[in-house]
């Protein structure tokens, strides 16, 4: 039984019921034990969805704050108790504002990177994307859940490229956090040239950091506001093949040091063969001719000498590959650097690449620095070999971040849907042996957040003191990151 | 008011008898600094019940046990060149000098970070880091500011933001000395790991380590701290020459070094200077900026000279040093350009010529001579200091806000019509007159730029001292026209907050953003140890009011 009050908020019409509807924000990670939602409510603005956190205070009702589409695989939207709220934001799409001269766009929670990419373009500007997100996927929460971007010589920091936010804070408060805030309404702040680009502050406190890795367990956020870049007007790039990773990562420090390239990261043949391909057979066919690993690197001629800018960064490129003994090629057996690089613009076209090679694919990834990964590659491959998974079959991915200081390292165990279980116990043992060996789970998703906050006592204690100042009622999201679910409701 | 015999000799048993003191004449020499005058009426902000020198974390968390038990204030630094470093609240209260812990602990140079102890000075660990081919950012106010002061607990902002950033950005790490004793270690380094990442698992604890500016100590001690390093292009070490009898002050580059070039272009008016001032970052090719600022004249041996020079400029007029051609300072950018090869430097120095043609740049002899581009590129690279000396004092940044190029402009001339007038009165120093903005850039202004005014003024002078009070407080008082350009110097810089009362009187006009600040500090600091003046008061105090707005109360209080 739907309350009126929350009738009254979003319409009936924007409240879901039904079961099929619900079963869409069910989560498909084995890790979590799913919990049907109560509900699904569908605000159409801050306003609503701060009466929807009054309400859900005064009900002691939980809420799991939802902007991207179906399937959702990490579990962090997954629900943990029943009666459960989900606040789909998905009718929150306006991309209320781009300022082309300082690169900045404002954006809300259900617009994907297909439409802001087409947006932006008209303006010659385009968004720092993270590896082919799904098409459906949000940017707000891609951005705020720290996804990587492939442009590691602009990621300044870890929460780039975030720069404001407007917020529900669990308590119900709304909140702008970083210039955004004051007396004036955004459109006001806009006639006085703010614009919503500074993300210190307010103060001494900077807010949006206790957004950004939240999983929704602090506030919900109805806006944010994002660094674009410009459109490249030349762009050239190369596929660094090897079958030794040390060369490319070698190569890799010094790209991303001197800031030469754009889109810069590392896979292995498989991924780079998922990415490029649509189906089992072609990725098998591709993958085939290529050598282990490849670096993808990209040269993004903008500014007032977008030929030149190229051209100086390329010759330097080539340079450096060559003291590595290493050789750029524009294709490599059926792989193009062109066609990968025109990819990175866009979401993932449709099946989602993780999807292509098996059907399924459930992900690992944690921090470490780059000249770390081959020894978390050599132990991954050693510990699938044990669990009679075909190493053949793990994805890698390496993209550095924050301008080189660290990387996301990723694996992508793929697999038949069927074979979920076997590779939820392999997942464990992975996540495990990840942690003893040094790597930083910074993004603690339920498959591996127990792992992660085992050697994290202090921050946790500290996070749960910070949840009961934004959230004392503990509505948002119970149970996530090192939350308890509250006994009594 | 003293502490007891037992609570020294607490804080004693743990530093040893060598390095505590509750020495009257030693006492004074750790709270006087510039700006207390204008803060507290006097020379001295409150004396200090004890300094101790404490050799290492442990010891800091059994120095913050203590001060629990017996509710004594705390309040660490290192450089301790800010008023706001050294001023506490009540007499209660000790300095943790942390010059005892002045290691550097790690450089990385594959994955660009140092770990430092507070003691670091930027200049120091740019001198290591060059070694490595590496750089931190320079900070304004000169050689001697501590690394963690400026990435974790205070302010700190620079000409090399374009490139370096700034701000806490840069901090990958931190070992925190909570309020409590407690030690914090946040991200990656808390399972003993490398201090690659402070952030998570989840969200970050950077977000209350500090915002816009630090803590001040308001909420415990940062004993470690993993930074960001970016590259060097130049050599491994440098020296700065100074021919046979002259200062220290004089000593200089010989010549720019070899993997950086200097330019010094300057426009017809204020508003190209903007207008290529603001290509020229998004470029993406600056190395440092400046606008306005232009370190090419050597430091003066001592403030008689300075002095003198200030007053043989002023002469010169409006801060044209070529009437005809209406070059001047104002109206002059300093570029820093690097690369790694010369193929790289080749386009970044094309580049920056044809932006500076496209607004009629021009190269003046004066401003581009070898000298003058080594010593623009010492100043804004390693940094000379700030500069007090001509006035003996000066208000930093007195609204500044960070934001985009065209709000920073609006806000400096509307501040600078209100300056004017004391200028024009000869309570402030005067340098001409001329319309003048200055910002700096941060990563390539991707993210905006700080914005940066200056008055000085002269604290022993009452007229003087009196015009800075009523300037800052028509800028620091929310009901006047600059409410809303942000809190001044966006809610934390350097204001002293039982004086003016920042964040009371603001908060609520900038969604009520002190009222989280104020639980943050009270989850942090449950008894209240940790000092205050440069954070947020634990309750607000009732002050005197006009209305809604908590009138200042320049002067010191004892027992606040």
């Amino acid at each position: 039984m739907v309350d009126t009050a929350l009738e009254k908020i979003v319409g009936s019409e924007n409240i879901l019921t039904a079961a099929d509807v619900l079963a869409e924000y069910a989560d498909i990670s084995p890790a979590v034990t799913p919990k049907t939602p109560g509900y699904a409510v569908r605000p159409e603005n801050a306003r609503e969805v701060e009466a929807i956190v009054k309400w859900a205070n005064e009900n002691r009702t939980p809420l799991v704050p939802v902007s991207s589409g179906p399937p959702h695989g990490r579990g962090d939207t997954a629900p943990y108790t029943d009666g459960t709220v989900i606040v789909d934001l998905s009718r929150m799409k306006r991309i209320i504002r781009i300022d082309s001269r300082n690169k900045v766009a404002m954006i809300e929670p259900g617009v994907t990177f297909g439409e802001l990419q087409a947006a932006l373009a008209k303006e010659g500007l385009c968004a720092y994307m993270p590896l082919l997100p799904r098409r459906n996927k949000s940017v707000v929460c891609s951005v705020l859940e720290r996804e990587p971007i492939t442009r590691p010589g602009h990621h300044w920091d870890s929460t780039d490229p975030l720069l404001c936010a407007e917020v529900v804070f669990g308590n119900s408060d709304r909140f702008r956090t970083g210039e955004a805030s004051g007396p004036d309404t955004v459109e006001e702040q806009w006639e006085m040239d703010r614009v919503q680009m500074n993300p210190f502050g307010h103060s001494h406190v900077d807010f949006q950091r206790l957004l950004s890795g939240a999983q929704g367990t602090i506030g919900i956020v109805t806006w944010i506001t994002v660094k674009c870049s410009y459109l490249s007007k030349v762009s050239r790039s190369y596929l660094v093949p090897s079958d030794d990773i040390e060369p490319l990562l070698d190569l890799c420090y010094q790209l991303v040091k001197f800031r030469f390239g754009g889109n810069i990261f590392i896979v292995n043949s498989l991924n780079l063969a998922c990415l490029l391909s649509s189906n089992h057979q072609e990725i098998q066919d591709i993958k085939k001719e290529l050598p282990s690993w490849i670096m993808l690197t990209s040269f993004e001629g903008y500014g007032i000498l977008p030929g030149d800018k190229v051209a100086s960064e390329e010759a330097d490129f080539k340079a450096l590959a060559e003291e590595y003994r290493l050789k750029p090629v524009t294709t490599t057996g059926n792989a193009s650097a062109a066609k990968a690089s025109q990819l990175l613009l866009q979401p993932s076209p449709d099946p989602y690449w993780k999807t292509r090679y098996r059907g399924a694919g459930q992900d690992v990834f944690f921090l470490t620095t780059l000249d770390k990964t081959p020894d978390f590659s050599a132990e991954m491959n050693k510990l699938v070999e044990s669990c009679k998974y075909p190493p053949q079959d793990i994805g890698v991915y390496i993209q550095p971040i924050v301008q080189g200081t660290s990387c996301h390292c990723e694996f992508n165990f793929y697999h038949d849907p069927a074979e979920a279980d076997a590779v939820n116990e392999l997942t464990n043992q992975a996540c495990e042996k990840i942690a003893a060996m040094g790597g930083f789970f910074s993004r603690p998703y339920p498959a591996w957040k127990d792992i992660a906050y085992q050697q994290a006592a202090g921050t946790a204690e500290m996070q749960r003191k910070i949840k009961h100042l934004f959230d004392p009622n503990d509505i948002l999201n119970p149970g996530k990151l090192c939350f308890s679910i509250p006994e009594v409701r | 008011m003293k502490l007891a015999e037992e609570e020294y000799k607490a804080l004693e048993a743990i530093v040893g008898a060598e390095y505590i003191t509750r020495e009257p004449v030693i006492l004074d020499t750790y709270n006087q600094v510039w700006g207390n005058v204008f803060f507290f009426d006097e020379k001295h902000s409150v004396r200090p019940a004890a300094v101790l020198l404490p050799a290492n974390t442990a010891e800091i968390s059994e120095v913050i046990k203590v001060c629990n038990k017996y509710g004594i204030l705390f309040k660490p630094f290192s450089s301790g060149f800010e008023y706001l470093s050294l001023s506490l609240a009540n007499t209660r209260g000790i300095l943790l000098d942390l010059k005892r812990m002045n290691r550097i602990l790690e450089i990385d140079a594959k994955n660009m970070r140092a770990v430092v102890e507070p003691y670091v000075s930027v200049y120091r660990l740019q001198l290591e880091a060059a070694r490595h081919g590496l750089y931190t950012g320079r900070i304004g106010v000169g050689y001697s500011a501590g690394v963690i002061a400026a990435e974790c607990c205070h302010h700190g902002c620079q000409h090399t933001m374009v490139f370096t950033s700034g701000y806490g950005r840069n901090t990958l790490g931190v070992e925190w000395v909570l309020p409590t004793g407690e030690i914090l270690n946040m991200g990656s380094g808390e399972s003993g790991g490398d201090l690659f990442s402070a952030d998570g698992p989840g969200f970050s604890l950077r977000g209350i380590l500090r915002g816009r500016t630090g803590a001040n100590g308001g909420h415990g001690v940062v004993t470690k701290a993993s930074v960001k390093l970016y590259p060097w292009y130049g050599p491994p070490q440098w020296e700065q020459t100074r021919k046979p009898g002259e200062p220290p002050s004089f000593g200089q580059l010989e010549r720019v070094p070899d993997g950086y070039r200097v330019f010094v272009p300057s426009f017809k008016d204020l508003d190209a200077t903007l207008e290529v001032s603001e290509e020229l970052c998004r470029a993406e090719i600056l190395y440092a900026f400046g606008i306005g600022i232009i370190g090419t004249a050597q430091m003066q041996e001592g403030n008689d000279e300075e002095w003198a020079m200030i007053q043989q400029m002023m002469q010169k007029g409006n801060q044209s040093f070529d009437p005809a051609s209406g070059i001047s300072v104002a109206n002059s950018v300093v570029c820093v350009i690097g690369g790694r090869s010369a193929g790289e430097l080749e386009y970044k120095e094309k580049c920056l010529r044809v932006i500076t043609g496209k607004y009629g740049g021009s190269f003046s002899e004066q401003f581009n001579e070898p000298g003058a581009l080594a010593r623009a590129f010492a100043d804004i690279i390693w940094s000379n200091g700030v500069n007090l000396r001509a006035t003996g004092d000066f208000l930093p940044s007195s609204s500044s806000p960070d934001g985009s190029p065209a709000m920073l402009k609006k806000l400096a001339l509307e501040e600078a019509e209100v300056k004017r007038r004391y200028e024009e009165s000869g309570a402030f120093l005067s340098m001409g007159g001329g319309r003048m903005v200055s910002w700096r850039p941060e990563e390539h202004l991707s993210i905006g730029a700080q914005g940066i005014s200056t008055a000085q003024y002269d604290p022993y002078d009452p007229a003087s001292l009196a015009a800075a009070r009523e300037f800052i407080d028509k800028l620091f008082d929310p009901r006047s026209p600059f409410n809303r350009y942000g809190v001044p110097s966006r809610g934390g810089c350097l204001q002293i907050e039982p004086v003016t009362h920042i964040h009371q009187n603001w908060g609520r006009l900038y969604d009520n953003y002190d009222v989280y600040l104020r639980k943050i500090k009270k989850m942090l600091d449950p008894n209240t140890v940790a000092d205050w003046t440069a954070f947020i008061p634990p309750e607000y105090p009732d002050y005197a009011k006009d209305g809604d707005y908590v009138l200042p109360s320049y002067g010191k209080e004892e027992e606040i």
